[in-house]
C-alpha cells in the first residue's frame, strides 16, 4: 500500500513537504504567541478579538484566528516599491532571507529512524556527511538578505542597518563556529544524527552537561544570528526607523519577518540537537530513557514521541527567545562588539583548547574536568577583561577626532 | 578537431565578453547575452559529446557549469560592483555544487563558509561603503578590454589545445604516477571506498597525516596575514585632494533614475 | 561523475574569464573578485585531477587554496581601505601617478 514510500528519496520529499507546511503554521502561531507573551509581560491582553468568523457567537478562542487574519492582511496590503531603489536587488533581498532560513532545516534529525515496512528510514530530509557544516554555511548566507535589502533601499537608515548587521554577523560567527567545534571534537562526528545518538541515555551524557559554557555561547550567538533582541541593532526602531526593512511593505516585509522566525525555529532545533540530546529524553542523559525514545525504538508511535520531545525542547527555546526580547534592553553597538571580541571569542577559544587537551589526556567524558576547566576559563577571561578595560560609557568629551570615516 | 571547435567557441565567447564590457557609450548587453548563451551551450554540447560518460549526475553538471560561466561573465562585466558581488556569490554556489558532484562535500561546504560567508560579505561591506554616489567612471570604462580578452583566451586556448590528451589518460593510473608524487606517503583513497567512510574523514586523515606541517604553516600564514591586515588598515593616512566633489559627511544615498 | 576533461575545460574557462576581469576592470574590488574567480577555476581543476588519479591530494590542495584566498582577501581589503581613505576612489588607475 505504502510501498512507494519505502525509498529514502521519496520519503525525504514527503517529509520536507510536511515540514515546510508545519513550519509555516508554527511561524504564524509563533507571531501570535509572541504578541501574547509580550502582552503578558506588559500586563495587557494582547490579540483576543479575531476568532473564526464569529461562528461560535461571542467566544473568540483567545484570538487564535489572528495569524490567519494577519496573513491575509499581508497579502492584501499595497506593495510599495519606492522610486529610487535598486529594483532587482530590492525584490531579491527578502527572497534570499526567506529561502536561506527555510533550507537550513533539512539536516535536522527530527525523530531518529523509522521502520517503514522493511526499510529503515531516517526521519530527516537529508543526512549528508557534513550536516553540521551545512547549517553553518547556510547560516552564514543569511546576512545577504539584510545587506542587499539595506543597500538596495537607497536610504541612509537602511544602509546603517545593513552595515551593522554585517559587522555583527561576522563577529558572532567566530564564537559560534568555535563553540560548535567543541561539540564536533567531543563527539567526533559531523552528522547531526550521529551526534544525537552519541548523547542517547546509556551511550553518554547530553553535551550540555559536559560543555555548559559552550552551550551558553551558542545560545548567545544564536540570538545575534537571528537578529533578535537584545542584538537587533540592525532594525533598532529608535535609531534607524526600521533599519534594513524601513522601505519594505506588505509581503516583502512579511518575508523578512517570517525568515527571522523560521531561523529561530531552525536555530532552536539545532541547539537542541547539539546540546540537549535532540529527540531523546532521559534527564541530561543521566536517568533512564523515556519510553519510546531509545535508539532501538523505530515504530510509528515512538517516532511521534521523539518528534514531540524535540518539539517541546524547541518550544522552550522559542519561549526563551521571546522572553528575552521583551525583558532585556538592546545592546549599544560598542558593547555588542566588546562582548563578541573580548568576551565570547577568548572564552570559546579557551574551551576549544581545553577540549583538545581533554581528548589528548582521555578525560573528555569527565564532567569534573570539563566543568572545572570551563569555569576557570570564564573566570580568567572576566578577570582580564574587567581589570584591563575600564568600560567606556556615556558621552566622551576628550575623544580623539574622527578622521575621515570610510563612507563619508 | 575538438581543439579547433574550442578555439572558435573561445573567440566567440571573447567577443561576447567584449560586447558586454561596460563602456561609456553603453554596452550591447542583449547581443552579448545571446552570443554568450550560445557559446556556453556549444561548450556544454561539446563536453557531452566528447568527454562525459552518460550518468544521472550529468544534468546537474551541465546546469551548474553553464550557470557558473554565465555568472562569472556577469561578475567581470557588470558596471555596478554590488551586482558583481552578488553574481560572484552565484559562482561560488555553482562551484560548490560541482564539487559535491565530484564527492568533495567537505571542500564544497568549506568553500561556501569561507567565500560566501566571510570573504564576500567583507567585500560587500567595503563596496557598499565606498559606492554611495552611483556609477562612476571607474566602473563604466574598462581598461584595454580587447587586449585583456585576447591574452586571457589565448591562455585558455592553450589549455584547450591539449584537452584531448587528458581524455586519453587512463582513469586509474595509480601504478604509473611519477615518482615525485608518490614520494609523499599518502594513503590513496579511491573515490569508491571513500564513499563508505565519508569525504570528511578521508580528507582529515590526509590533512593531519602527510600534510600536517603544511596545515601548521597555513595557520601561521593566516596569523601573519591577520596581523598585517590590522596593521595596514589601522594606519592613519592624510587625505589627498583629488579634486572630485565630495559628499558632505554623513550623506548616504545615491542618484538612481526612477524606473 | 563527469569525466575530468570537462572539469578541466570548465576550470580553464573560469580562469580566462577571471583574468579578463582582472586585466580589464578598473575597480579594485571587482579586480579582486576576478582573482577569486580564477581561484575557483583552479580549485575545480585540482579536484578533477585528484579524481583522475584516484586520490585525495587535490582536495587537500583545494583547502590550502582556500587558506591562500582568505589571506589574500584580508590583506587586499586592508590595502583597498587604505587606498580609499587616501584618494576617495576605488579606481586602480589612481595609483598610476606613483609610477611617475
Amino acid at each position: 500500500m505504502l510501498s512507494w514510500l519505502e525509498n529514502q528519496v521519496v520519503f525525504s520529499a514527503v517529509l520536507s513537504l510536511v515540514l515546510i507546511t508545519g513550519m509555516m503554521t508554527c511561524v504564524a502561531y509563533c507571531i501570535y504567541f509572541e504578541r501574547k507573551i509580550s502582552a503578558w509581560i506588559q500586563d495587557r491582553q494582547g490579540p483576543n478579538r479575531v476568532g473564526f468568523l464569529g461562528l461560535f457567537g461571542n467566544f473568540h478562542f483567545w484570538g487564535l484566528g489572528q495569524p490567519i487574519a494577519d496573513g491575509a492582511k499581508f497579502f492584501l496590503k499595497e506593495d510599495i516599491i519606492p522610486a529610487r531603489v535598486d529594483k532587482p536587488l530590492f525584490i531579491l533581498a527578502p527572497a534570499i532571507s526567506m529561502i536561506v532560513a527555510l533550507i537550513g532545516f533539512v539536516v535536522i534529525p527530527w525523530g531518529g529512524s523509522y521502520m517503514l515496512g522493511e526499510t529503515l528510514m531516517n526521519v530527516q530530509v537529508a543526512n549528508p556527511d557534513v550536516g553540521l557544516l551545512y547549517i553553518l554555511g547556510v547560516g552564514s548566507m543569511g546576512v545577504y538578505g539584510v545587506v542587499l535589502g539595506g543597500w538596495a533601499s537607497n536610504n541612509k537608515y537602511s544602509m546603517y542597518g545593513a552595515v551593522r548587521a554585517t559587522a555583527q554577523m561576522l563577529s558572532y560567527e567566530i564564537p559560534m563556529g568555535v563553540a560548535i567545534l567543541v561539540v564536533v571534537l567531543a563527539s567526533g562526528q559531523l552528522r547531526l544524527e550521529e551526534i544525537v545518538l552519541g548523547q542517547v541515555g546509556g551511550n553518554g551524557l547530553w553535551n550540555i552537561v559536559l560543555h555548559p559554557v559552550s552551550f551558553l555561547i551558542l545560545l548567545i550567538t544564536l540570538f545575534a544570528e537571528t537578529n533578535r533582541a537584545p542584538f537587533d541593532l540592525a532594525e533598532a526602531e529608535q535609531e534607524l526607523v526600521g533599519g534594513f526593512h524601513t522601505e519594505y511593505s506588505s509581503m516583502k516585509f512579511a518575508m523578512f519577518f517570517l525568515g527571522e522566525y523560521v531561523h529561530m525555529i531552525t536555530g532552536s532545533a539545532f541547539i537542541c540537537v547539539l546540546f540537549l540530546g535532540g529527540w531523546e529524553l532521559s534527564f541530561f542523559g543521566i536517568g533512564p530513557a523515556f519510553p519510546g525514545t531509545g535508539i532501538e525504538d523505530v515504530g510509528l508511535i515512538s517516532v511521534i514521541i521523539k518528534i514531540g520531545v524535540l518539539a517541546v525542547k524547541v518550544a522552550f527555546f522559542i519561549f526563551l527567545f521571546m522572553l528575552v526580547r521583551w525583558t532585556l534592553p538592546r545592546f549599544r553597538f560598542d558593547q555588542l562588539m566588546r562582548l563578541a571580541w573580548k568576551g565570547l571569542i577568548p572564552v570559546s577559544l579557551g574551551i576549544l583548547l581545553l577540549t583538545v587537551f581533554g581528548l589528548y589526556m582521555g578525560w573528555q567524558r569527565s564532567v569534573l574536568f570539563n566543568l572545572g576547566g570551563e569555569i576557570a576559563i570564564v573566570a580568567a577571561t572576566l578577570g582580564v577583561v574587567v581589570l584591563a578595560n575600564k568600560p567606556v560609557t556615556g558621552r566622551q568629551d576628550n575623544m580623539p577626532a574622527v578622521t575621515q570615516p570610510l563612507g563619508g | 578537431m575538438i581543439p579547433y571547435i574550442l578555439y572558435v567557441l573561445f573567440a566567440l565567447g571573447g567577443a561576447a565578453i567584449y560586447l558586454a564590457m561596460p563602456k561609456p557609450s553603453g554596452s550591447q548587453r542583449r547581443a552579448a547575452l545571446v552570443l554568450g548563451v550560445g557559446v556556453i551551450a556549444g561548450l556544454l554540447a561539446l563536453m557531452s559529446m566528447h568527454f562525459v560518460a552518460p550518468n544521472s549526475n550529468n544534468f546537474f553538471f551541465y546546469m551548474f557549469a553553464g550557470l557558473a560561466i554565465l555568472a562569472a561573465g556577469r561578475v567581470v562585466t557588470h558596471p555596478v560592483p554590488t551586482y558583481s558581488a552578488v553574481y560572484f556569490a552565484l559562482v561560488i554556489l555553482c562551484v560548490a555544487v560541482l564539487l559535491v558532484i565530484q564527492r568533495a562535500e567537505f571542500l564544497a561546504v568549506a568553500l561556501i563558509i569561507i567565500y560566501a560567508g566571510a570573504i564576500l560579505v567583507t567585500y560587500a561591506f567595503v563596496i557598499m561603503l565606498a559606492q554611495q554616489s552611483g556609477a562612476v567612471s571607474t566602473d563604466t570604462r574598462a581598461r584595454e578590454p580587447l587586449m585583456a580578452i585576447l591574452v586571457s583566451f589565448v591562455i585558455a586556448g592553450a589549455i584547450a589545445g591539449k584537452i584531448e590528451q587528458i581524455d586519453a589518460v587512463p582513469v586509474k593510473m595509480t601504478a604509473q604516477v611519477p615518482q615525485a608524487v608518490t614520494d609523499v606517503p599518502i594513503e590513496t583513497t579511491l573515490p569508491a571506498t571513500e564513499m563508505e567512510s565519508g569525504h570528511t574523514k578521508a580528507i582529515g586523515e590526509i590533512m593531519f597525516g602527510p600534510y600536517l606541517v603544511v596545515v601548521e604553516l597555513s595557520g601561521i600564514l593566516l596569523l601573519i596575514a591577520m596581523v598585517g591586515a590590522i596593521a595596514i588598515s589601522r594606519k592613519q593616512v592624510p587625505i589627498e585632494d583629488t579634486g572630485e566633489p565630495k559628499l558632505p559627511v554623513g550623506q548616504i544615498g545615491r542618484e538612481v533614475p526612477p524606473f | 561523475m563527469p569525466d575530468p576533461g570537462s572539469y578541466i575545460l570548465l576550470g580553464a574557462v573560469l580562469f580566462a574569464i577571471g583574468m579578463v576581469g582582472f586585466l580589464a576592470r578598473r575597480n579594485l574590488i571587482v579586480m579582486f573578485l576576478s582573482t577569486e574567480i580564477m581561484f575557483q577555476g583552479v580549485v575545480l581543476n585540482v579536484v578533477a585531477f585528484s579524481r583522475l588519479h584516484g586520490r585525495l591530494t587535490g582536495d587537500a590542495y583545494g583547502l590550502f587554496l582556500l587558506v591562500i584566498a582568505a589571506v589574500e582577501a584580508g590583506l587586499a581589503l586592508g590595502l583597498v581601505v587604505l587606498l580609499y581613505r587616501r584618494k576617495h576612489t576605488l579606481d586602480a588607475e589612481s595609483w598610476s601617478a606613483m609610477s611617475g
